[in-house]
């Protein structure tokens, strides 16, 4: 009995092979042919089947198993003019079929499976949201379009404060987000100005994916979230660029083909420094503002074969100040900080079901100090502090079958913080802190019952050098559809990190992070999320999510709160540990005329440090933000057809500490017995802030000067001129009453306009 | 029809009431703490004055406004061979009725007694005795020559005092004692760098750790606590010499 059934399996197993021996199949590319930029999710079919397939996240498309013979070939997108090829499937061949789709306003009838959908039916991912170009540009937000800010209308993702330029992530601090640029770590995305702009240039930026909690195991070595920014690939077909003055900075952009691929430049810099200067100089007045920041990205695309791309990146920016006549002639003060990075991609497609990208990066953040004294050089002083990166990746996707697209990876990273001091007495050159981490990682994206069930059970494994610490942080993604229109989400995973802030992240102003890797005495810090939540499918251009999160962290390196600098080493950090739950919905819509969306969230955040458990100062529980844009009608005058974009933005109060008690301080000064009142502080959360609100208007319109197309644009931050507290302050009257009052202080008291001109040429 | 709009309307009912509720439920509540009152006293009994000034007063709630209203607390400092009682004299300040005799290396008491309040009790013990030995008395002194004195046992904060017959006001300068050297000792120019030739007295104190306490290691959101308990505040005491000299620029 048991040779009947092994010869029936047999005979099974050969009549397959013969089969599968008549099959082939069709993969290609999938592009934009107004530009060349890639088009994910493009739906392709065959006509008069019922086979086909999607192209993936870069545009690339493989469509396997399908019996010899002619087929009708169909690339359908929408916003763009759907492509028909006639095609000839040869047995055990594999053809590829490259497609650009030309973009239309005119609406297609037929192009129902739009990306959209095809996205909400097959791909396994939650608490994941992105953001083009074009929206990130029509947020309102303070003097120019900023990537960050626009990511904080996110659900999940929470400001500190009305210009903070920081994320803070389903209750996790800004450290535990891993922020990408072309694969390329950006360690301190948001130091231009203070912190009050990102160093992304938006005009570079094709689109920023962000995912609030459970991401994919191809990301690693952060606690919360992940931010992963692509730049534009630069225009294949034509030259084309951009230029923008706005009251900060000016912009310029530009995009081209090269021979075999396309070329992208980007800058931008402050011009305060040089107005300030030109007024000086014409009105012989004595001012400067001794401040500017730049930055810029490069991006250079050559493809050599169908099968072989190569991407060259680079990027970096930089924030100076620079007083000549420090505090007295002939002395200098100066410092600078900022990002540098480079990656080259190596986009490979070995065979049709392999496809692979092979990364090296470089990356870089320092900070420079230096104080000169031309009268006397035993006071010059020099000080230098960077972290830099060394990592080389290799990402590869395998279609084992139609059901199972497997994703692994390796990756090797060499991390260093030097810190140099410079003084006419001696340098002072503290030993370089080096860290190496090796992780591999493997993810089934598996469609277990198609289209209703899909899987993605995936697991990394890390090995921390120092300390030769070992890791595995399993993970496991699930989609249901329990209805044609709605889909359950689910997953689970733990996520490890091995590097570490000096710095508290509770801090209002906080340019950069300190970082350090982790010392050999702590455990490596993890946390464990847990997200389960629902989309329903309304429609064309609607996406509607509700998610609920649980986060537990553990082994967590905590700087005290008022540790705003990089004094203490790791090993003197408090260890500590913590959790976060809450809800998140989001809501967003997007026709021809108007568009919004709104988000809400709900947060619970603690943490604990030895007997101490509190609420971090970034627990907000509250988080609400509407956006809407609108077409202005025609009935208004001068502003008709202009786009018109409003932000309005809700939270509820984060915790402080507040005064309990004041008691007289004495100085012993035998003349003057001296006292001043002092504070007692009670519990770090014991009190909260004031609800807060704002609003935020964006007008934009198209104009045609010199004949270049452009528009100007006028932005309104803080539209009511709401006063929200930021902090509170205990202000003593000595000469009267003696008696304590409390005062609010707000970093926005007014609305602030700013405006801008762009062109494209 | 009617039903299902009903039933909808239902629905869309308890999701609005819902969502107020787990809003409302939500919101995060202010929870303070209790204040406690307590006695607030600041003293550094000298060796060599000829009253002892204590500061007594309490700690105050932020929103507390009312008056100074110790006036009347029991306040004794005790030593070894005497024990006396401190009168309020104006603002703060309690002064002791008679002259007492601060030795250096003695263990000195305070108590102190208010109505509603915990009683505060303090002890400080007198840094020992210390020698200058540069400059003895009638030196000439220039500007690059160095103060040195043998340090005091328990000493941990030297004060330096220059007069010059009372016709500037005097500098006073503080150093904390962090090493562990048994001397101490500084240039002359670090004092004062505008010093005029003539006479000039040079007084050196002493201050015990409750001192350094108060003065330099306090940290913030804690109150202070050196030398007392049942309160806060500091109960100190310093041992002074002194030395004359000539100074020439």
């Amino acid at each position: 009995m048991n040779s009947k059934k092994a010869l029936l399996f047999l005979l099974f197993i050969t009549w397959t092979l013969i089969a599968a021996a008549d099959l082939g199949g069709i993969n290609g590319f999938v592009t934009d042919a107004a530009n060349g930029e890639k088009l994910s999710y493009c739906n392709i079919s065959l006509e008069g089947t019922e086979q086909g397939g999607v192209s993936n996240d870069k545009g690339y498309y493989y469509l396997a198993g399908l019996p010899a013979g002619p087929y009708r070939l169909v690339f359908s997108y929408i916003g763009y003019e759907p492509v028909a090829r006639d095609v000839v499937v040869l047995p055990e061949q594999v053809i590829t079929v490259n497609a650009e789709l030309r973009p239309t306003t005119i609406e297609i009838k037929g192009v129902t499976a739009t990306a959209e959908r095809t996205r909400f039916e097959r791909t396994v991912e939650v608490s994941h949201t992105t953001m083009s170009r074009k929206e990130i540009k029509v947020v309102p937000v303070l003097f120019e379009p900023d990537l960050i800010k626009s990511m904080q209308l996110m659900p999940g993702v929470m400001p500190m404060h009305d210009l903070s330029n920081k994320m803070f992530v389903r209750g996790g601090s800004p450290d535990e987000n891993l922020v990408l640029l072309d694969g390329i770590i950006v360690y301190n995305p948001t130091t231009h100005l203070f912190g009050l702009f990102s160093t992304f240039n938006p005009d570079a930026v094709s689109e920023a994916g962000l995912y609030a909690g459970g991401f994919p195991v191809k990301y690693g070595d952060r606690l919360s979230s992940v931010l992963d920014v692509t730049t534009k690939e630069g225009n294949s077909k034509k030259y084309t660029g951009e230029a923008s003055v706005g009251l900060v900075t000016s912009k310029l952009m530009f995009e081209g083909p090269i021979p075999k691929g396309s070329v992208l430049l980007s800058g931008r810099r402050t011009y305060f420094d040089a107005l300030v200067w030109a007024y000086a100089h014409v009105f012989k007045k004595d001012v400067e503002l001794p401040y500017y920041f730049y930055d810029g990205v490069a991006k250079v695309n050559f493809n050599p074969s169908p099968e072989n791309r190569f991407t060259l990146t680079g990027f970096g920016g930089s924030d100076v100040i620079f007083f000549t006549d420090a505090f007295s002639g002939g002395t200098q003060l100066g410092f600078d900080w900022g990002n540098r990075g480079a990656s080259l991609r190596w986009r490979r497609v070995f065979n049709p079901k392999l496809y692979a990208e092979m990364l090296g990066v470089w990356s870089n953040f320092f900070t420079n100090f230096r104080y000169t004294d031309d009268a006397d050089s035993t006071q010059n002083m020099h000080f230098f502090e960077e972290i830099r990166s060394y990592q080389v990746k290799a990402d590869f996707s395998y279609l084992l079958d139609p059901r199972h697209t497997l994703e692994f990876g390796l990756q090797a990273e060499n991390l260093q913080v030097a810190e140099r001091w410079y003084v006419e007495s001696g340098d002072y050159i503290q030993p370089a802190l080096k860290s190496n981490l090796i992780d591999a990682y493997i993810q089934d994206n598996w469609a277990l019952i198609p289209p209703i069930l899909s899987l993605m059970p995936g697991l990394r494994l890390m090995h921390y050098f120092v300390g030769n610490r070992f890791r595995a942080d399993p993970r496991l993604g699930l989609k249901y559809l329990f209805l044609p229109n709605s889909s359950f989400n689910f997953s689970i995973g733990k996520y490890s990190q091995f590097l570490v802030t000096l710095n508290s992240q509770e801090s209002f102003f906080s340019v950069f992070d300190f970082w350090r890797p982790l010392d050999r005495i702590h455990a490596p810090p993890y946390s464990i999320h847990a997200i389960a939540g629902v989309e329903q499918w309304i429609g064309e251009g609607t996406r509607f999510t509700v998610e609920a999160y649980g986060k537990k962290y553990f082994n967590l390196l905590i700087p005290p709160q008022d540790n705003i600098f990089f004094s203490v080493p790791t090993e003197s950090l408090d260890t500590g540990d913590g959790y976060a739950f809450g809800l998140d919905v989001y809501l967003k819509k997007d026709w021809k005329s108007y568009f919004g969306w709104a988000s809400y969230s709900l947060g619970f955040t603690r943490r604990r440090v030895g007997n101490e458990e509190y609420f971090p100062g970034y627990d907000r529980r509250h988080n609400l933000n509407l956006v809407a844009g609108v077409v202005v009608p025609r009935v208004v005058p001068l502003f008709r057809g202009a786009n018109l974009s409003l932000r309005w933005y809700l939270g509820s109060g984060l915790p402080y500490a507040d005064a309990i008690g004041r008691y007289a301080y004495y100085y012993y000064d035998l003349e003057s017995g001296s006292w001043e009142w002092r504070v007692i502080k009670g519990p770090r959360d014991a009190y909260r802030l004031p609800l807060s609100h704002r609003l935020d208007a964006h007008l934009e319109k198209n104009i045609r000067i010199f004949g270049l197309n452009g528009s100007w644009y006028i932005d309104v931050m803080n539209v009511y001129a709401q006063k929200n507290t930021l902090f509170y302050q205990w202000e003593w009257d000595y000469t009267g009453s003696n008696y304590p009052r409390k005062v609010g202080y707000s970093i926005l008291p007014i609305p602030i306009p700013s405006l801008g001109i762009n062109f494209r040429f | 029809m009617k039903r299902t709009n009903s039933s909808l309307r239902k629905r869309i009912l308890f999701l609005i009431l819902g969502s107020v509720a787990v809003f409302f439920s939500a919101c995060p509540k202010t929870s303070g703490e209790d204040f406690q009152s307590q006695l607030n006293v600041f003293g550094v009994i000298r060796s060599d004055a000829v009253q002892q000034i204590v500061r007594i007063d309490r700690n105050y709630a932020m929103d507390d406004t009312t008056n100074y209203d110790l006036q009347n607390a029991f306040a004794t400092i005790r030593g070894d061979t005497f024990c006396d009682t401190l009168n309020y004299v104006n603002w703060r300040n309690f002064v002791s009725d008679l002259f007492l005799p601060v030795e250096p290396q003695h263990t000195y008491n305070i108590m102190v007694a208010a109505d509603g309040l915990d009683t505060l009790r303090g002890e400080t013990t007198v840094p020992g005795a210390f020698t200058i030995i540069f400059p003895q008395s009638g030196d000439t002194v220039f500007n690059d020559d160095t103060i040195l004195i043998r340090k005091s046992k328990g000493g941990k904060v030297y004060e330096f005092r220059l007069d010059q017959n009372d016709t500037i006001p005097p500098q006073v300068v503080s150093f904390p004692d962090f090493l562990p050297d048994t001397v101490f000792c500084f240039l002359v120019s670090d004092l004062d760098s505008n010093m005029g030739e003539g006479n000039w007295l040079l007084q050196i104190a002493a201050y015990d750790s409750n001192f350094f306490n108060y003065q330099y290691q306090f940290r913030d959101n804690e109150y202070p606590q050196c030398g007392v308990s049942g309160g806060l505040g500091a109960f100190c005491s310093a041992y002074v010499n002194s030395v004359t000299f000539y100074y020439q620029p």
